[in-house]
């Protein structure tokens, strides 16, 4: 009773008031869900079709923004968070302690922050995003931002074998980190709150343009790669709720 | 809490003891319970000792070692008291001489047979997130429940290991101390898992050639050794094998499962054995395994889960070849040129990854 008798009301209104957000990472190709692995998906070059078997990324410095007064303010949601898209193309992370508020976009970075990059998974816990070593490349001393790695069909011989290989590897936040903003329409007045993002693959991959990412190459360098992380910030999408 | 499990123990007698009729089930010794309190338990946090280029070492809240827990799991896993005819125990199948596996392609278990798949070593295996080739634990204390009533392996039943525990002196003074237990009653199957646990989270592995030279700048590789790292370690791409990709550093595993191609299959039930599919009944992870960690390589063959490459050579020839075709073949495994110079670069850059002095820890070894 003394305990609580200290706090004064605004304190018990802003604890009370705090909330938790769900970013959950939908993938979709042509028009539907992403299915990893099981789902033949359509591409130039691939003459019998491609199957993403992973597709894994971070996102950096999320913030979440709100309009007050005509003027925009940004509430920290969390400062990475990785998201690895399991065999039904959705993945999804948990941020407590959210301010209420009408929050009108989430602003973040595709990749890492060059500070983080510079850190390597020994500095966390196993648990913590950057603390997953199968994504730090020690050679590069970088983490790798993005990977995105299938196999295609690529002979128009009637058979279904999957078995010419892509592989893109994309790190290095010096030159692939790429800022973003996505229109969202979230207020939050405690409790818990989804925000579900549409990452559409097509958009990613660029397979609707003449720019087309070749689906029998290993990628870890070269014009390629800043095409993706670029490509990535524009296949983001708030989904329809 | 000792007089309440005297009073069970009476009750279960009593009741027993009326059934008179000679077709009735056969009276149970009412179990005999004795107090522990006598005993001495003054806990002591145990601290792991892992190389500063190693992440903190996790261990479950519900868990966190103790000196005499982590010494009470010693005397477990070194104890043939947990198999039916207390003829092997843990170590049977996983020395530490040979990277904490027995160097065989499977293990026999107490009447010889011979298990599915070759023991895992047990280097840095608190880092690990699940257990088994197809990862079929979530939890080191799990894992260790299973070796114990598989068929197999040491085809014992807990509740006859518990009653064995829980009448060695030995032990119960063992079980009191690490984790306070008041009486006999309370040793049971999941404290003998946990006391398993500790010990083995202290299986670490990281003061090879390679840590030295790489994390403390003590020494150099050799000309040959520095090549293979370079092909170890360097982007992959069509002709660059890239082997960390699954093999990543420090650990040189990265807790997944993959399909390297060891067996070909048109179909994706094609598969003598289908791995992490078994387990997570996704068909798309059908002959699908860990990678598990190259540390100690050197001493850890033969390889694969079947251990049925017998050396270095072998296994590096499967991946020059880009394995054999099937569905779940994992993208990376692609192939690649291996000329004999880059073959024995390979080699002598794998060794590096020897920590001989894992392999003779005093602590770590059978307390005899």
């Amino acid at each position: 009773m003394v305990g609580f008798a200290a706090c004064g009301e605004d304190d018990i209104q802003a604890t009370t008031s705090l909330g938790s957000v769900e970013l959950t990472i939908q993938g979709e190709l042509q028009g539907e869900e992403l299915a990893l692995e099981s789902n033949t998906y359509d591409a130039a070059g691939a003459a019998e079709g491609f199957r993403l078997t992973r597709l894994s990324f971070f996102l950096s410095d999320l913030r979440l923004v709100e309009v007050k007064d005509g003027q925009s303010l940004e509430t920290p949601l969390a400062d990475v968070a990785y998201f690895n898209l399991g065999p039904s193309g959705l993945d999804s992370e948990v941020f407590d302690t959210i301010p209420a508020g009408d929050y009108t976009s989430l602003r973040f970075n595709f990749g890492l922050t060059p500070e983080q990059d510079m850190t390597t998974p020994s500095d966390y816990a196993t648990t913590h995003p950057l603390g997953e070593s199968a994504e730090y490349w020690h050679d590069w001393e970088s983490y790798i931002f993005t990977k995105i790695e299938g196999k295609s069909d690529n002979n128009a011989d009637g058979v279904e074998r999957f078995d010419d290989s892509f592989v893109f590897h994309i790190g290095v936040s010096a030159e692939n980190a790429r800022p973003g903003e996505i229109a969202i329409d979230m207020p939050v007045r405690g409790g818990s709150n989804d925000l579900v993002l549409d990452f559409d693959v097509a958009t990613l991959m660029q397979l609707n343009t003449a720019n087309e990412i070749p689906l029998t190459q290993f990628v870890h360098g070269g014009p390629l790669t800043s095409q993706i992380p670029t490509s990535a910030v524009s296949a983001l999408s708030a989904a329809e709720q | 809490m000792q007089l309440r499990h005297l009073f069970i123990g009476l009750i279960a007698s009593i009741a027993f003891g009326a059934c008179g009729t000679d077709d009735a089930p056969p009276i149970e010794e009412p179990i005999t319970i004795r107090s522990l309190t006598n005993l001495p338990y003054a806990p002591e946090a145990y601290t792991y000792k892992i190389p500063d280029h190693f992440q903190e070492l996790p261990q479950p809240d519900s868990n966190i070692a103790t000196v005499a827990g982590v010494e009470l799991g010693r005397r477990l896993f070194y104890d043939p008291i947990l198999s039916r005819d207390s003829s092997i125990s843990c170590a049977s199948c996983h020395l530490p001489a040979s990277g904490f596996t027995d160097q065989l392609a499977s293990s026999p278990g107490i009447i010889g047979e011979k298990t599915l798949r070759s023991s895992m070593s047990l280097a840095n295996i608190a880092y690990q997130s699940s257990y088994f080739w197809d990862g079929r634990s979530a939890t080191l204390e799990e894992q260790s429940l299973h070796p114990v009533e598989d068929p197999i392996e040491m085809d014992a039943t807990w509740p006859e290991i518990e009653d064995r525990l829980r009448n060695s002196e030995k032990y119960n003074a063992g079980f009191r101390a690490a984790f306070g237990i008041e009486n006999t009653g309370e040793i049971d199957r999941y404290l003998a898992a946990k006391a398993i646990a500790q010990f083995e989270r202290a299986i670490i592995s990281g003061n090879s050639r390679y840590d030295q030279i790489t994390f403390e700048l003590n020494g150099f590789f050799t000309q040959l050794e520095e090549d293979g790292r370079e092909l170890f370690f360097t982007e992959p791409s069509l002709d660059h094998p890239g082997c960390a990709h699954c093999h990543n550093a420090p650990l040189f595993a990265d807790n997944r499962f993959l399909n390297n191609g060891i067996d070909s299959s048109e179909t994706l039930e094609g598969f003598s054995d289908l791995g992490r599919g078994a387990i997570s009944g996704n068909p798309f992870d059908n002959g699908k395994f860990r990678s598990p960690s190259l540390r100690n390589i050197e001493v850890t063959g033969p390889y694969m889960h079947d251990g049925r490459f017998e050396t270095l050579d072998e296994v590096l020839d499967h991946y020059a070849s880009g394995g054999h075709y099937s569905p779940t073949i994992d993208p990376q495994v692609t192939g690649f040129p291996l000329s004999d110079y880059e073959r024995e670069a390979m080699k002598a850059f794998l060794l590096t990854l020897t920590d001989t002095a894992s392999l003779t820890i005093p602590e770590l070894s059978d307390p005899g």
